[in-house]
């Protein structure tokens, strides 16, 4: 039920939300009533009648860096495609084996810290702007594995799985933080299934691409609306 | 001093609805749709309620009292009382006429 109350503008949540979800407890919607919210949600945002609250705060002031974390995010989602590409579109081998991938999987790896950081940056911009240890610790540990990454045998192998674990850990811990809505969190969860049955062997290569598009989905909507504000004293 | 409800459009009935419903004392939403279901025989959807509900209290004819359990009360103001005597002495005096012109033709 408060899916459909994600429709009306937040000021107005933050005044009425509750009293409507406790009388939607009180009395489950019929389908009318929620064509009814739908059109109220539509009235609310079309003729508001509470002003939105603006945050008075440092990066108000400067919106650019208001929107770094989802542009962050569309670069390392775009990245990510780029690299799933290069594989997807390599030629097969003759014989039983890998793809010869090239530069793939490099590109991949400069990808992922960069979705890493920009949902922590997310996340702390969501909390006001301050970065605690854990936050610092994950983004250093996220860059620094691709780093290790890049040196060799058994570099590679311990980058690599370094990397894998600080993204699932980030992925888990910041993304509901971050302001993703529901349904990302869901595409997470499938692009990440998707991801496991991934094969650079043969056309499967592809079922790793659903991560970078989710990418570039958080990161259009991380950008494109506007940061959440303090709540309004009803009173 | 009253205000006019013209200018809600739409949302002028359902905010009629609710000021009489008021006028009986302070009520939350649930209990406002319940009652004015009971005297006034129509429904108001809980979008259309509140949107109405937000006017009324915008305009100053409604305010919000304290919370209680995440149900907030509504009361009318003494301008929504003032505003809701204009209205029904309108709509009174509007009944009347078309009632005495009625009973003056032979239709009646």
């Amino acid at each position: 039920m408060s899916a459909i109350l994600r429709l009306y503008p937040r000021a107005w949540r933050e005044r009425y939300g509750d009293e409507l979800l406790a009388l939607l407890e009180d009395r489950p919607p019929s389908p009318l009533d929620l064509i009814d919210l739908t059109r109220g949600a539509f009235d609310a945002r079309l003729h508001p009648q509470l002003p939105e609250t603006q945050p008075v705060t440092p990066e108000r002031k400067n919106p650019m860096s208001d929107r770094l974390p989802g542009l962050a995010a569309i670069g390392g989602g775009l990245l990510f495609l780029v690299g799933v590409a290069m594989i997807g579109l390599a030629p097969l081998p003759s014989f039983d084996g890998y793809r010869e991938t090239g530069l793939a999987m490099p590109v991949i790896f400069l990808s992922l810290p960069l979705i890493d950081v920009a949902l922590i940056a997310a996340a702390v911009r969501r909390r006001g702007g301050a970065w605690g240890r854990g936050d610092t610790w994950l983004a250093i540990i996220a860059v620094g594995s691709t780093a290790v990454s890049m040196t060799g045998w058994p570099g590679l192998m311990i980058g690599f799985l370094t990397l894998i674990a600080v993204t699932a850990t980030v992925v888990v811990r910041y993304l509901r933080n971050a302001g993703a809505p529901p349904w990302v969190v869901a595409g997470a969860v499938v692009a990440t299934v998707l991801a496991i049955a991934a094969n650079t062997e043969d056309d499967r290569a592809w079922l790793l691409a659903p991560i970078g598009l989710l990418a570039v989905v958080f990161g259009l909507i991380s950008t494109l609306r506007p940061r959440p504000s303090p709540s309004v004293d009803p009173a | 001093m009253s205000a006019d409800l013209g200018d809600l459009g739409r949302f002028a009935e359902p905010s009629l609805l609710i000021l009489v419903s008021l006028s009986a004392g302070p009520n939350h939403g649930y209990a406002i749709m319940e009652d004015v279901e009971a005297f006034g025989g129509s429904r108001i959807g809980p979008g259309t309620l509140y949107a109405a509900l937000a006017r009324l209290e915008a305009r100053g004819l409604i305010e919000a009292l304290p919370p209680e359990d995440r149900r907030r009360p509504y009361r009318l103001t003494g301008l929504g009382a003032t505003t809701l005597r204009a209205q029904l002495e309108g709509l009174a005096g509007f009944a009347r006429t078309g009632l005495r012109r009625l009973e003056g033709s032979r239709l009646a």
